[in-house]
């Protein structure tokens, strides 16, 4: 496997409510609005199918996962949400865990035994922000998303 | 020492994990309570179903409320970000005994 960039369409099928364009670092980006506490859910194409060839060429299912990660833009830190999404999983429902701007970023990951020795390959990170490989609405642009805090019920006076 | 009627409220927890308490903010209506509104931290034990309960006559800076007052709570995070506000109007609120009555004579 080639540490490449992972050629996939990362595709948000579960959207928190209304999107708008944003610009961010001078590209315009679609910004998607929740609340922490609630189910998201992102997909991404099957690589073997968007890139059959090259990285993909060897692209193995037995052995690769998908790795899938949030990174929080206004504080610089990122929250892991599985490394372990099998190969012929090409959508994941989590929470984001706090507020603020998030983007999701994608990889898969490789683990082969060779003489009792574990190898760990990565491919590069597919973030939502690029354009290149995010897709809003069926059209190739860069998303992110911003998470408000959940809030209270109604207040109820028994 | 006077007893202050009890008034109580509840509502169902933020669902959010990182929620560390709530706060009660109080307006006298017909002002719109808002973030600047005057408050009180009520905490975020919850019951069995999940809601927060809340006794406002013993709630300090609440009990001495006599009017009628518009209230919100607001979910909480560690580092200070508040929630939507969920809210109710026009509450009459009373927590302020009325004056003692003479002593006791025996006849």
């Amino acid at each position: 496997m080639k540490a490449m960039k992972l050629l996939m369409i990362i595709i948000l099928i579960s959207i928190f409510s209304i999107a708008h364009a944003q610009t961010w670092e001078g590209i315009d980006h679609y910004l998607y609005y929740g609340d922490t506490g609630k189910d998201i859910s992102v997909a991404w194409a099957d690589p073997k199918v968007i890139t059959p060839e090259d990285p993909f060429d060897d692209y193995n299912p037995l052995t690769d996962v998908f790795e899938l990660i949030i990174y929080n833009k206004d504080r610089d830190y990122t929250v892991k949400i599985s490394d372990v999404i099998p190969a012929d999983v090409f959508e994941w429902t989590f929470k984001v865990p706090k507020v603020g701007h998030w983007v999701p970023k994608i990889r898969v990951k490789r683990v082969e035994t060779v003489d009792g020795v574990d190898s760990i390959e990565y491919t590069e990170w597919s973030e939502s922000t690029d354009p290149t490989v995010a897709q809003v609405n069926g059209i190739d642009r860069g998303w992110w998303l911003f998470a408000w805090l959940d809030a209270t019920g109604p207040i109820i006076i028994p | 020492m006077a007893k202050a009627a009890e008034f109580k409220i509840r509502f169902l927890a933020s669902d959010s994990p990182d929620v560390t308490t709530n706060k009660l903010y109080w307006v006298e209506a017909p002002a719109p309570v808002d973030y600047t509104s005057p408050w009180v931290d009520v905490g975020n034990v919850k019951d069995v179903d999940g809601f927060i309960n809340v006794d406002l006559g013993a709630v300090l800076g609440v009990h001495q409320l006599d009017g009628v007052f518009n209230i919100g709570v607001a979910a909480v995070d560690d580092l200070g970000n508040e929630a939507d506000m969920s809210k109710a109007n026009d509450l009459p609120l009373d927590f302020v005994a009325p004056n003692p009555v003479g002593n006791i004579e025996i006849l």
